[in-house]
């Protein structure tokens, strides 16, 4: 018998990163209530941006009212990668109506991309059960964040707990999956050449321009960099 | 105050939702040039680099870098548990707790 790849499939395929989604998002939402946002902006950030690192991200930086300017090209960057994981979605599923598709890639999460990737060697997944996995995660990442906001009001000091470490600690795991995403497309010394450059360019550059700016251009720079001496590796791509 | 937020919310929410839409949208026309998808593919690893590594040094304008010790101390057993369990989960929960400890003793 052949599996069918319905929408209420897609569904149940979502539930490890609807509980995955259910701890962050509730951290997300109590981070922002100590942080002095009001709830509506918590909840819409999980309505109109919908990705973690990004909504942490802003959450600390518009709690010290850091400039529009450099709110946006950080999140910006921070969700740049949406573009391949995007790009690869949107090759497997070519033939469906534009606003099928627009769908579908509002709603593309590193997540949602992960129940993808386990699954797209099947020929027979369909765009109905793809839109059923983003939209049972986008569904529960809003209720964690409105839950964890609401409930948050009534922690007194957040910070004590070491809640503002949730961040850095998702960094952490963050930067841990790129290193091993990385060794994918590119050798173990180009990593740490990677890593090593950003680092320096960073600290070089943030007594000068503050630590946002720092951060964009160690970012483009040394991803420049590695671009640059991946294609020049035998056997690089480029 | 209201307007600062609103315009967060409407700025982020677009350069969030272009990367996401537009391969969907382009994939109707061609392939991304080489180049670019090999400078994309980097910025993931450079970028979280320096998100990580920002919060592990105190930075004032002008003056030397120094190191924040209580998030480097936090940070220990934070890479102790992605390492061993891979889930984001755990390593937040962890990271929140060993912070809790070191700022009780």
């Amino acid at each position: 018998m052949e599996e069918t790849y319905t929408f209420k499939r897609g569904v149940l395929d979502a539930a490890p990163t609807m509980l995955g989604y259910l701890s962050i998002g509730l951290t997300v939402g109590i981070l922002g209530v100590s942080a002095h946002l009001p709830i509506w902006f918590i909840v819409g950030m999980s309505i109109f941006v919908y990705a973690g690192s990004a909504q942490f991200l802003m959450t600390s930086l518009t709690a010290s009212m850091a400039p529009v300017s450099a709110i946006t090209s950080l999140v910006f960057l921070v969700n740049a990668r949406h573009l391949l994981m995007s790009l690869s979605v949107a090759q497997k599923f070519s033939h469906q109506s534009l606003p099928s598709a627009i769908g579908m890639g509002s709603l593309l999460t590193d997540e949602s991309y992960g129940v993808f990737a386990s699954n797209h060697t099947n020929a027979n997944i369909t765009v109905g059960w793809q839109h059923g996995v983003n939209i049972a995660s986008y569904l529960a990442w809003i209720i964690a964040t409105f839950v964890g906001a609401f409930f948050g009001q009534f922690i007194p000091n957040p910070q004590q707990f070491g809640l503002d470490f949730a961040l850095v600690a998702m960094f952490a795991a963050l930067w841990y999956f790129q290193v091993d995403t990385a060794k994918v497309i590119t050798t173990r010394r180009l990593i740490i050449t990677t890593v090593g450059s950003t680092i320096m360019i960073y600290l070089i550059m943030a007594p000068f321009f503050g630590s946002a700016s720092a951060v964009l251009i160690a970012t483009i720079v040394a991803a420049g960099l590695s671009a640059y001496l991946n294609a020049k590796r035998p056997g690089g791509f480029l | 105050m209201t307007s600062y937020y609103v315009i967060v919310l409407i700025t982020a929410g677009l350069v969030t939702w272009l990367p996401r839409i537009s391969p969907f949208v382009l994939v109707r026309f061609g392939k991304l040039p080489n180049w670019l998808q090999s400078f994309l593919a980097f910025i993931p690893l450079s970028l979280m680099t320096a998100l990580f590594f920002e919060n592990l040094v105190v930075i004032k304008a002008g003056q030397l870098p120094g190191i924040n010790w209580l998030a480097v101390f936090a940070t220990i057993p934070t890479l102790l548990t992605i390492w061993r369990t891979k889930s984001i989960m755990w390593t937040v929960l962890v990271g929140i707790i060993s912070m809790a400890i070191l700022r009780a003793i």
